[in-house]
């Protein structure tokens, strides 16, 4: 399966006016911000901050082609203005709720799944926001840089760090 | 051995992620929002598209890019003027080294930084910026210990003790000499001013760094973000209309950054009386006629495409200094237009006299002659009617003739 297909598209026509969006997108547009925020009200809230700056510029940023694009940044964005003023408090699943690693076969990659979402858990937000835009989104390394606003080999960078601490922690629990 | 024996796999972490995505993509049944949610949001107005937001905007697929200019503008003054544009930062030093400019003339500003402290009288922000007309009929009033800057169709307040200078641009390491500022200031008018294409390898070194507010017209894609600038450092944005507002500050002073952007208002004439597009401008009455001179605000426009916002900013003259700057005026000449054929920029710098009841216009396109014009008659720029009033947040880089550049580069 390729990245392409992965890629949770809008499964709808083209929405045409910003309502016609709003109603297409805002469920899938609230996941990836759950993805990104990993909390449910903040997700729903971004979206909908997210939402309101679009509203009076919609026509402009639907013409150049990619409005998830821009929705899409907007709620990093929040993600990390709202990290940063938290003072990184972003809260983290207590250990003990969080499903235990499986053993072998199938449950080898529910373990793995585990580890990946505890390990988000982790990241900074733009981080996390990197990987969720690679591994969800199924986004290019250009276009992860043009959602994050940053340099190409920054948004590399974060993706490549975080499948390195992924890959450190199967390790250790495979011991 | 299968891809997840292997922990080192990269397919195994990208399928982990994968996976990992998908199933908790689904851990809340997201309920769809209506446009009614987002009408309940403070300031979400959703009742009628504002289509002043939209109209006029520059088309900045490349944000900051300006027009390309429509003629040659370089004559006479050519290689002098290339390099003062190009060594912006080393004209910047000459400023910085001199008294700190006001905005308001006659007002000179306070030295030394504020960036450490937080301004207890900035208003209480709204949640999204206002479209109300601020009064341009005089200036506005700014809460104690701030003023109003203006740039393109937004009025934002800053603290008063904050001077004007040139922030660095990408370009900085190419910038031979470029120095900090000594207090923190506001941009003098950026869209004026061309940037090397140099990209500087590393981050701008924390010695060189000041607290200032910058701008630039609005991209398309331009969204409300914070930039970690490294070594302490944050850039704020923040989107108002067709202008994009940084920021930038110590992370320690962040809040004073959403402070001041919070402020930020749109216009359609700023709080100096300035119209935000210079195809509003209207003339008035002969200046020869205006007798008693309480007041010049002089109002910088940029040469931006379309017939969007261009104002770059405006500075305020009373008193003394009003009535020196119509001194400076002299005599009606006459003057036979440039005999090349060219299309008029929308660079130009307007006097402002007595809120508007004669108003002065000289162009910088080198299409029109080189000539204050209140719609009466014209009179030849001179240092106190140009280089004087080009001051503050106004700056002026190019000149299409020697004659505009020696009466008007500051």
């Amino acid at each position: 399966m390729t990245l392409l297909e992965e890629r949770p598209v809008a499964d709808v026509e083209p929405a045409r006016t910003f309502e016609e969006y709003v109603r297409a997108r805002s469920v899938a547009l609230q996941r990836f911000a759950y993805l990104v925020t990993r909390h449910p009200e903040d997700a729903r809230d971004a979206v909908q901050d997210a939402l309101i700056g679009l509203w009076p510029r919609y026509d402009e940023v639907a013409a150049k082609g990619d409005v998830d694009a821009y929705v899409h940044r907007s709620i990093v964005n929040a993600s990390v203005s709202r990290w940063r003023k938290t003072r990184h408090s972003t809260p983290v699943e207590a250990p003990q709720d969080l499903p235990q690693a499986a053993a072998s076969g199938f449950e080898d990659e529910l373990a793995d799944a585990d580890a990946a979402w505890r390990l988000c858990a982790t990241l900074s937000p733009d981080q996390r926001a990197a990987v969720v835009l690679r591994f969800w989104s199924g986004l290019a390394f250009a276009e992860i840089a043009e959602v994050l606003g940053c340099a190409e080999a920054t948004a590399r960078s974060h993706v490549h760090r975080a499948l390195t601490r992924l890959r450190t922690n199967l390790l250790e629990e495979s011991r | 051995m299968t891809d997840h024996d292997r922990a080192d796999s990269p397919d195994r972490a990208e399928r982990a992620f994968r996976r990992a995505f998908r199933e908790h993509a689904d851990d809340r049944d997201f309920a769809p929002i209506e446009l009614t949610d987002l009408e309940g949001k403070p300031s979400a107005d959703l009742e009628g598209k504002p289509s002043a937001d939209l109209e006029g905007k520059p088309s900045a697929d490349e944000p900051g890019a300006l027009g390309a200019r429509r003629r040659g503008t370089w004559v006479g003054v050519a290689a002098a003027s290339v390099a003062l544009v190009l060594a912006v930062p080393v004209i910047g030093i000459w400023f910085s080294n001199r008294d700190t400019i006001s905005a308001t003339a006659g007002a000179p500003a306070a030295a030394g930084g504020a960036q450490d402290s937080r301004i207890e009288s900035f208003p209480e922000p709204a949640a999204q910026p206002s479209t109300a007309t601020l009064s341009g009929a005089t200036e506005a009033q700014a809460p104690a210990g701030l003023r109003w800057e203006s740039m393109l169709d937004v009025a934002v307040l800053v603290p008063d003790a904050w001077g004007h200078d040139f922030a660095p641009g990408p370009d900085w390491c190419a910038a031979d000499g470029y120095q900090r500022p000594d207090a923190p200031f506001v941009d003098r008018n950026p869209s004026a001013r061309a940037t090397m294409a140099i990209a500087c390898p590393e981050p701008m070194p924390d010695a060189l760094r000041q607290t200032h507010l910058t701008w630039r017209p609005a991209a398309t894609t331009d969204v409300d973000r914070t930039q970690d600038l490294g070594d302490g450092w944050l850039a704020v944005s923040r989107r108002v209309s067709s202008a994009l507002l940084t920021v930038e500050v110590p992370a320690t002073d962040q809040q004073l950054a959403d402070d001041i952007l919070a402020t930020a208002q749109v216009v359609e004439v700023d709080p100096r009386g300035c119209p935000v597009r210079l195809g509003d401008v209207t003339l008035g009455a002969p200046v020869a006629q205006t007798t008693a001179t309480d007041s010049v605000v002089a109002c910088q426009y940029a040469d931006l495409p379309g017939d969007g916002p261009n104002l770059a900013g405006s500075v305020a003259f009373t008193g003394a200094d009003a009535h020196a700057i119509l001194g400076g005026l002299g005599e009606p000449v006459t003057a036979s237009e440039p005999p090349q054929a060219c299309t008029p920029t929308r660079d130009e710098l307007t006097l402002r006299i007595n809120g508007g009841e004669a108003v002065l216009r000289l162009p910088f396109d080198g299409c029109r002659p080189p000539l204050f014009d209140d719609g009466h008659a014209r009179y030849r720029p001179s240092r106190a009617t140009c280089a004087g009033v080009l001051t503050g947040p106004l700056w002026q880089g190019l000149y299409p003739n020697e004659e505009l550049a020696s009466a008007c580069h500051p």
